[in-house]
């Protein structure tokens, strides 16, 4: 009798110290997964930050890009507005890159502005927010990878379910910012 | 870059300058062994025919000792003389020819405490030689290249309880330490994989023991590279800033040139790259005449062999803020 209690018991608490073991990694894999989101929105940031003086740089040789620096600068005050919801924000954020980019590329005309110090600064600035973005991109994607494989394997899938841990979409570039960029020069 | 002939046909002068020098380590050489080894021989010879056999064998062995100091003072020396002079000459000639802006000093290295704070290797050394450093500027990027020689001393003893010193090799080869084209503040460790490869998921396991203090175990999206090797950072979105897809490329194709023991670190906005290299690097031998074209030619090629990384790995790209 006496041993079978201490069976159940050590059964119990085998089965509890598991538990606890899924939920806390569970747990870890959920932030991982919000620790990445928060460097790629600090890194988004970062390029907001470029906006005003890439436009104002560029502004004076390609007046033709009117339309574009008007997208950016309206897609930035969308942003900060702080109204829109995490997947709107994102579309606009996808917005952004392709459109500072193609301010980068129309310099590619204009020799005055390419040698530009300030020009060049901003330029290597973008470059390395770009690829700090991407960087971001990939470490979310990773803890993404991780949470979702926690999430449908077997035993944690059960303790996922029964505390609400869900699956998160990976990032995957759109279509806008995959493309070529192309600069129209008929001002 | 001008073509190897060229570059032979411009040393040749000097080259022969320095044959002489050669010649008479040789001559030493033979001269020193002969005396050595002729009574030696007779000592031993004599011994076994006289009735004192034991003091013929204990001249002998005296006779020994002595010849080799000789050998030692008299004719070694001159050999590490020529080969010195051979360094001294040749190599900041052909250095010259792939970047003036690099220096060689053969009698400098790479200090023992900056071998350790790469955290390439687990282990402190405690017999540690260094040498053939090459340093300066190679395009953007100012690098650091020596040879070296790490060992581990270690105890064992045996079952009457007589302990043994020995030494085990912690490294052999070449550190290159060279200035990274961005800007990072965290740790990321680039170590082969043997656990994951070996046993699959339980050897991930232990693998992420295998890090540096500080340092978690990374995934990263490239299968060939995640099978090549294992990363450790101490910060994850940094050190996939570090490497990009582009440079995961690179390094599978530098490991592919290097071998699979090639381990990378990054740390204080610097690569440092260890490449295992047990056969002597930039060293003439004194069997080959001075002006041999092959060994200049060999030389030119350890040389560039090991340069052409910074090329390899893009360090020279400077369109980040790091200039």
């Amino acid at each position: 009798m006496r041993s079978t209690l201490f069976l159940l018991v050590g059964c119990g608490g085998f089965f509890l110290l598991v538990l606890i073991l899924i939920y806390n990694g569970l747990v870890a894999k959920r932030n991982m997964v919000r620790n990445a989101f928060s460097s790629i929105d600090v890194n988004l940031r970062k390029r907001h930050d470029l906006i005003p003086s890439l436009v104002e740089t560029v502004k004076g040789f390609a007046r033709h890009e009117e339309s574009t620096f008007t997208r950016l600068i309206e897609a930035r005050q969308q942003i900060h507005s702080g109204h829109l919801s995490e997947s709107e924000r994102l579309r606009v954020e996808e917005q952004i890159g392709p459109g500072m980019q193609r301010l980068l590329a129309v310099a590619e005309d204009y020799p005055e502005l390419r040698s530009s110090s300030h020009f060049l600064n901003l330029q290597r600035n973008l470059t390395e927010i770009e690829e700090q973005i991407s960087a971001a991109r990939r470490a979310y994607n990773a803890a993404v990878y991780e949470i979702n494989t926690a999430v449908e394997s077997f035993p944690s899938n059960l303790v996922a379910s029964a505390f609400g841990f869900q699956r998160h979409d990976f990032f995957e570039a759109s279509a806008d910012s995959r493309g070529p960029i192309h600069v129209n020069m008929n001002s | 870059m001008r073509d190897v002939a060229e570059i032979i046909q411009q040393m040749m002068p000097t080259l022969e300058r320095l044959e002489p020098g050669r010649q008479l380590y040789r001559r030493r050489q033979k001269t020193y062994l002969l005396v050595l080894f002729i009574p030696l021989l007779a000592l031993i010879a004599i011994s076994f025919a006289i009735e004192a056999r034991m003091i013929g064998f204990i001249i002998a062995g005296v006779w020994f000792v002595i010849g080799i100091l000789l050998y030692q003072f008299r004719a070694a020396s001159h050999g590490q003389m020529y080969i010195t002079h051979y360094k001294r000459t040749v190599i900041p000639a052909l250095l010259e020819t792939i970047d003036p802006n690099l220096q060689y000093d053969p009698n400098s290295g790479i200090p023992s405490s900056t071998f350790v704070g790469t955290e390439l290797f687990n282990s402190s050394p405690d017999r540690y030689s260094t040498e053939d450093l090459i340093q300066g500027n190679h395009g953007k990027t100012y690098l650091q290249l020596a040879e070296i020689d790490a060992e581990e001393r270690r105890t064992r003893t045996d079952s009457k309880g007589r302990s043994e010193t020995y030494y085990v090799t912690i490294f052999d080869g070449l550190l290159l330490i060279a200035d990274f084209h961005k800007h990072f503040h965290g740790r990321t460790f680039v170590f082969p994989d043997k656990a994951e490869k070996t046993f699959g998921n339980v050897g991930r396991f232990f693998q992420k023991m295998g890090g540096r203090p500080d340092t978690g175990l990374l995934r990263l999206e490239d299968p060939e590279f995640e099978n090549a090797f294992a990363v450790y950072s101490t910060d994850e979105v940094e050190a996939r800033y570090i490497l990009s897809t582009a440079m995961l490329r690179r390094i599978l194709d530098m490991r592919s040139r290097f071998g699979d023991e090639v381990r990378l670190g990054f740390k204080e906005s610097c690569l440092f790259l260890s490449v295992p290299h047990s056969s002597p690097y930039l060293e003439p031998t004194t069997s080959l005449p001075a002006t041999d074209t092959g060994q200049v030619q060999n030389m030119l090629f350890e040389l560039r062999y090991f340069l052409d990384t910074v090329e390899e790995l893009d360090l020279n790209t400077r369109i980040w803020t790091k200039e």
